[in-house]
């Protein structure tokens, strides 16, 4: 089993969980690599360390704010209808309500930009006739071009 | 015999379901006084800060007392308490990371844990700091993992479930939760190990 093999199963293997093949090829790998002892190390001191971080010991007053909280709720959320207030009620419908004004502003900007009129003194673009020796059907009709 | 364990505790909760349905207040103060330290071990393995822990541990305790006239009794009273307690802690999680956007970076809870930590703190040995930053990376690494990954890694964890009552929690199957675990302990295990190498440099 090589290093990069072995880390992988390290955690299976410290939390007992790997199969008995792995165990031993994990162990094995282990007598005689340092570099991976270490690391096992490691591993085994940070897990244990969160495992003593999240013991928690019975706390006598739990209960007492659990029904607190409890007591609460259940005065705090007395109709007006869906047990909203009518600050909250109010913010839902003005929500939705500007966003669809803003969506109709730019909608009706967009057609107004769109359908705005050419300014009458910007000159256009091309000012003079196609010079004659391009503007081959007038210099030469086809009827001309095929009786020749 | 475990055939007979398993029945016995399943007539226990049948029996505490029902009281609780009754409205019995001894019945739900039984409840908490049997789940408490579970529910908190799980939301604190989840969540990291215990204040926040104790605040959704007391949300689970009031979930279960407001729906326990919807359980069905399908799956076992505990692994429905677990469930809550699990969907409550995600919800919490991601208030957290909606909350980040409009709070200043100093203003974060784990910042200010980090800063903590990090800062030379004159009284605590150096030890202790060591110890503190280690976690912090742990905690850090857990985090990072997806969602259903953290989730079969945590539940694992805990001293009173076994892989198949994992699955039942997650609503999924044994195969399933096996192969979430191997990845999400692989996943770990490559953070710790930068970790690792970082601290060892």
């Amino acid at each position: 089993m090589k290093c990069k093999q072995c880390h992988k199963e390290l955690i299976t293997w410290l939390e007992g969980s790997a199969s008995q093949e792995k165990r031993e090829a994990v162990e094995a790998h282990l007598a005689v690599c340092a570099g991976c002892r270490e690391f096992a190390g490691y591993l085994r001191e940070t897990l244990a360390l969160a495992a003593a971080e999240v013991k928690v010991e019975e706390d006598p007053w739990f209960y007492t704010r659990v029904k607190a909280r409890l007591t609460w709720k259940t005065q705090t959320t007395a109709p007006p209808a869906r047990g909203k207030s009518s600050g909250q009620a109010l913010a839902g419908l003005l929500q939705p309500a500007f966003f669809t004004l803003l969506l109709l502003l730019g909608i009706y900007g967009g057609i107004r930009l769109g359908g705005a009129p050419h300014r009458q003194n910007h000159p256009p673009l091309i000012t003079e006739a196609p010079v004659p020796w391009m503007d081959e059907m007038n210099a030469e009709p086809l009827e001309t071009f095929l009786m020749q | 015999m475990s055939n007979l364990r398993d029945k016995s505790v399943g007539m226990h909760e049948k029996e505490m379901t029902d009281r609780l349905r009754e409205g019995d207040e001894e019945a739900f103060r039984e409840l908490v006084g049997e789940y408490q330290v579970r529910v908190m071990s799980l939301c604190l393995s989840m969540l990291h800060l215990r204040e926040e822990a104790e605040d959704v541990a007391q949300e689970v305790f009031v979930e279960v007392y407001r729906s326990v006239g919807r359980f069905r009794g399908e799956s076992r009273l505990s692994t429905w308490i677990y469930r809550i307690a699990v969907n409550k802690c995600l919800n919490q999680i991601r208030h957290r990371q909606r909350r980040k956007w409009f709070l200043l970076p100093g203003q974060l809870p784990e910042k200010q844990r980090q800063e903590e930590i990090a800062a030379p703190a004159g009284d605590l040995p150096s030890a202790e700091i060591e110890r503190q930053q280690r976690l912090q990376r742990l905690w850090q690494a857990i985090d990072a993992l997806p969602e259903n990954q953290r989730k079969a890694f945590v539940l694992s964890r805990m001293e009173d479930l076994s892989y198949r009552e994992v699955a039942d929690i997650m609503g999924t199957t044994l195969p399933a939760v096996e192969s979430l675990l191997q990845r999400a302990r692989i996943n770990l295990q490559q953070k710790l190990w930068a970790f690792y190498k970082k601290e060892r440099s």
